[in-house]
């Protein structure tokens, strides 16, 4: 009596009559203790009416209070409803161990995987940079008479930006790349990644300082050697020293300390030094010194596209007035934070819908067993609906069920997406821009649970949907039941379909990263060491002898090495930057176009093994005081003088040059031709560049890579011993030494942790795909076992049966792996941007895929078949 | 009356558990108890006890249903749930505390008078 039973509220009509029942009973109990009491009985029925008061009126009150009771009831009724579905759904898990513990870890595995991935692309795309009111924050980009917009500026025309913009609350500009300063006070020099910044940067960006402050305009235009240095450089390098009578020696120059910037607010990314330093108008060839990067803060009402209008204006009149400047022909406003992320997006975008479809894969895979398990349960289901239960409490009790595992699945997910992430930011940090922003929270831990349900949902409803639909065939004994199967056939087809997408990608991606990386460079990076020096010391300054008697110094120590096979130099190296210059040809003011410029010196080519077409190298016969001469690569030799042999020919760089020789650029005459070269990697096409002798350049020659190409197998303890002989040689100046093989790797470390992620999710669907067809043909011979009985006892052979079942799961397969091929074709779009040297239509791709997912499904489907097959025929008949 | 009734709205409700406690009844039966029991003290208008009693079944502390009288009328009887009986425990304590704070202070207030 105690417990409670279900009652369903009463409805509108139901409310009153009740009301008005017990009203007229209250009325006639009333009555009888007044009869009892010795009242007439009229008289007692109008004094229990009077009592009463308005009857109509009570009534409505008490019908008032009815409905909002009912209402209540029902809340209470969904609640337990639920309370009984879990309850439920719980005790069902229990007593399928085996069952739960699959769906729970295949929720957990798609959602770890999701949640880590979205980590990374929460804090590199989605969140917004460290800095106050970040969407008001741009980068502005020059945009050149044709071709895309590039983010350099020159000085000259950001100053007119600056000065005559109505939108900008604040604009600075920064040089492009940290470059490398010596700090030399503190132990063993070493080098410190530092900016140079022209105007309000600081205020700009809204960087926080811990300690100190900006040095204010007046003292940067007076020329005051200050810097301000980011909080590890300040901790670490300077020991957290007091500011007051603080110090630093910068390539051999001496700064005050004027503030600490916060840590995680560097910018550019990596910063440990800032430079502040005047801003000044530079005018005709001066504004083409695109050396710079310019941020801007909009003003609070100012929209993107009107500060864009706002400053091409500008750029507009300094074209007019300035027609030097050949790189003034509009400016380009981007946000900041798209600027900072620049091609990492589409590597995430990729990433992210990858890691997408693996999700997807895992809830196709999730129905498919639903349904199975479904079709298990259609007798049941079958006598609940008989026996009056509403189809909407089956499919809500199916649904509970699939959603109790996908938030335990959901939970489990979450904490290992958490402790994934740790792991990621180790790989990922180094790699792609804002790596450190990437963290696991709450935001993401919201993602993971609302990504859970939804995949919860999305397994669950299909199979609940189809099972209390009553779409069955009849109930009872069957001997043959195919049809059951055909829902879960046709999903682990779409789960094939789905995975061979992400294989096939992923094999895309791999060819692309094996033919890259099978590309010729034009020089042999293996055995081949890098050791560069700043000549940063005062001494050298403005002494060429000193600079040459260096660089011969370093030569003859090395070449002394029994480890050493040849020695060369180079201003910029492979890998280690580069500079163009303009080229003139025919000596008239407009110059013929550009090329890169290398100063080189000592056995270069031999040691970088770049090949001579003609003429001769450089020698002995090339000193300072000699005819000026120059080597040029095939590429420039084809692009200037097609078709007419390059050698004995005169060119000259105007922007190098000019500034070296007071002004005018020496005619150079080509004494040889050698073989291009990628010079920035697999990654980068190879460039016309000129080589001129260092004996004859001198003044560039004060921050050189010596490239030495060792004897034996290149090894961390050989490259030390160089480094300390050449470190030996000037002990104030900072010696960085690396293998080229290894600045290659990391210059594709991109990609490659691209390509090791995507083959992640391509094994993951693959894992989840087989999981799916084995699960699938095991329910169904599992429920054909009477079927397989009976052809066996009647004569069938075993492998005969186990043939008919594996060959109807791959037909579906085949089906599914055909529609993969023409999605993955459809979808080509995707990767295209990120392929070089392989097309999106490559079939070696698209065969692996195919082949590769029918061998692995075959394999996953003849283990249930074969031992299917293997079982007694009388064993078969007499179960079910 | 009608100034009282806010008063004894949430008390109105704490009586007829308590009544319910005692034995299970009508909402006359219930009319009758309160009057009685309060020696005419308490006079609750009995459209109010019907409203509350929808209140209580609402919270699900007291469910309802038809049966018969002594003398053979019709009539809704009520009963207090299991988990009325245990709110009615944790109400009335809540209540005595509050009479025996209030009381405290009032008796407080007149010696500081005399």
């Amino acid at each position: 009596m105690k417990r409670r039973r279900l009652r369903l509220p009463a409805v509108r009509g139901g409310r009153r009559r009740e009301a008005e029942e017990e009203l007229e009973a209250h009325v006639q109990l009333h009555q009888d203790d007044l009869i009892a009491a010795g009242y007439d009985p009229q008289e007692a029925r109008r004094i229990a009416s009077e009592r009463l008061g308005d009857r109509d009126e009570t009534r409505r009150a008490l019908e008032r209070a009815a409905r909002e009771r009912d209402r209540r009831l029902v809340g209470f009724e969904r609640l337990e409803g639920l309370r009984r579905d879990i309850s439920v759904a719980l005790r069902r898990m229990v007593h399928r161990p085996g069952h739960s513990a699959l769906g729970v870890g295949i929720f957990a595995f798609g959602i770890a995987l999701t949640t880590t991935m979205f980590t990374v692309v929460d804090g590199v795309l989605l969140r917004p940079l460290p800095f106050p009111e970040a969407d008001r924050l741009v980068a502005l980009y020059s945009v050149p008479e044709e071709g895309e917009a590039f983010p350099w500026v020159s000085m000259g025309n950001w100053y007119d930006w600056a000065a005559e913009n109505r939108t900008l609350a604040a604009t600075a500009i920064h040089s492009q790349e940290p470059i490398d300063m010596t700090v030399s006070d503190v132990g063993e020099p070493f080098v410190a990644p530092a900016v140079r910044v022209h105007g309000p940067f600081f205020e700009t960006l809204g960087i926080p300082l811990i300690h100190g402050a900006v040095p204010d305009s007046a003292a940067v235009g007076r020329g005051e050697a200050l810097v301000v240095v980011s909080e590890p450089f300040w901790r670490t390098a300077l020991g957290g020293a007091g500011l007051s009578d603080l110090t630093l020696t910068l390539d051999g120059a001496r700064y005050g300390v004027s503030g600490v910037v916060q840590s995680g607010y560097e910018h550019p990314e990596g910063t440990d030094v800032w430079l502040p330093r005047p801003a000044r108008p530079q005018l005709g060839m001066m504004r083409n010194n695109i050396n710079f990067r310019a941020i801007g803060r909009l003003r609070d009402d100012v929209a993107l596209e009107q500060a864009r209008l706002d400053l091409t204006t500008i750029a507009d009149g300094i074209r007019r007035s300035d027609p030097a400047g050949i790189y003034s022909w509009g400016v380009e406003v981007r946000p900041l934070t798209d600027d900072l992320v620049g091609d990492a997006r589409p590597y995430l975008l990729l990433l992210m819908g990858a890691v997408g479809l693996v999700l997807l894969i895992a809830c196709v895979n999730l129905a498919a067993l639903g349904f199975a398990r479904g079709t298990d349960r259609a007798d049941e289901v079958e006598l609940r609906l008989a026996l009056g239960a509403g189809r909407v409490r089956i499919v809500r009790q199916l649904l509970a069920e699939e959603l109790t595992l996908a938030v335990i699945g959901g939970a489990v997910g979450v904490l290992l997406a958490w402790l994934g992430t740790e792991m990621l930011v180790g790989a990922v940090g180094e790699v792609v821009p804002r790596g450190g922003s990437v963290r696991f929270d709450g935001r993401v831990a919201l993602f993971g649970a609302v990504a859970a349900l939804a995949s919860g949902a999305a397994a669950g409803l299909p199979p609940a949907l189809m099972v209390s639909g009553g779409t069955r065939g009849g109930g009872g004994r069957r001997v043959v039941g195919h049809r059951r199967d055909l829902p879960g056939t046709v999903l682990v087809a779409g789960e094939v379909a789905l995975t061979v997408l992400l294989v096939t990608g992923g094999t895309l991606l791999y060819l692309n990263l094996s033919a890259i990386g099978s590309r010729s460079l034009g020089w042999e990076p293996s055995g081949l060491a890098a050791l560069q020096v700043s000549l940063t010391d005062p001494a050298y300054r403005g002494d060429p002898t000193r600079v040459l008697a260096y660089w011969d110094e370093v030569d003859r120590t090395l070449a002394a090495s029994p480890e050493v096979e040849a020695v060369g130099f180079a201003t910029w190296a492979p890998t280690t930057g580069g500079g163009s210059g303009f080229v003139d040809v025919r000596g008239d003011a407009e110059p013929e176009g550009g090329a890169g410029y290398r100063v080189v010196g000592g056995a270069y080519f031999d040691a970088l093994e770049i090949p001579l077409a003609q003429g001769r190298g450089f020698d002995a016969r090339d000193q300072a005081d000699t005819e000026p001469v120059v080597l040029v690569s095939q590429a420039m030799a084809d692009e200037f003088w097609p078709g007419v042999s390059p050698l004995g020919q005169r060119v000259r760089s105007p922007s190098m040059e000019a500034f070296f020789f007071g002004g005018e650029a020496p005619w150079r005459t080509i004494v040889g031709v050698v073989g291009d070269v990628r010079h920035f990697g697999y990654d980068s096409d190879p460039q016309g560049t000129m080589y001129v002798p260092h004996m004859q350049m001198a003044g560039m020659a004060t921050s050189m890579t010596a490239t030495v190409r060792l004897r034996g197998a290149p090894s961390a303890d050989a490259l030390d011993r160089l480094r300390r002989e050449v470190q030996s040689i000037d002990p104030s100046l900072a010696v960085r030494a690396s293998f080229f093989e290894d600045r290659l790797r990391n210059l594709l470390a991109e990609r490659r942790l691209v390509l090791l992620l995507l083959g992640v999710f391509a094994a993951a669907g693959l894992l989840l795909a087989s999981l799916g067809v084995y699960s699938v043909i095991s329910h169904a011979v599992a429920r054909r076992g009477r079927e397989i009985a009976i052809r066996s006892a009647l004569g069938a052979g075993r492998g005969r049966v186990a043939r008919s079942v594996v060959v109807g799961a791959m037909r579906w397969v085949g089906i599914g792996t055909a529609i993969g091929l023409v999605a993955a074709f459809a979808a080509r779009g995707s990767v295209t941007d990120l392929l070089v040297d392989v097309g999106a239509t490559d079939p070696r791709a698209y065969v692996v895929a195919a082949l590769f997912l029918g061998f692995v499904t075959l394999c996953a489907a003849a283990v249930p078949a074969v031992r299917a097959s293997r079982v007694d025929p009388l064993v078969g008949l007499r179960s079910d | 009356m009608s100034d009282t009734l806010p008063l004894l709205k949430g008390t109105l409700e704490l009586l007829i558990m308590k009544a319910l406690s005692v034995e299970s009844t009508h909402g006359y039966g219930l009319s009758v108890w309160m009057e009685r029991g309060s020696r005419g003290a308490i006079v609750v208008d009995d459209s109010a006890i019907y409203q509350a009693l929808r209140r209580l079944e609402g919270k699900r502390l007291v469910e309802a249903e038809w049966g018969l009288t002594e003398n053979n009328r019709r009539a809704r009887f009520y009963r207090l749930t299991t988990f009325g009986e245990q709110q009615l425990d944790a109400e009335a304590r809540t209540w005595s505390r509050y009479v025996e704070s209030v009381g405290a202070l009032l008796a407080s207030g007149s010696g500081g008078e005399g």
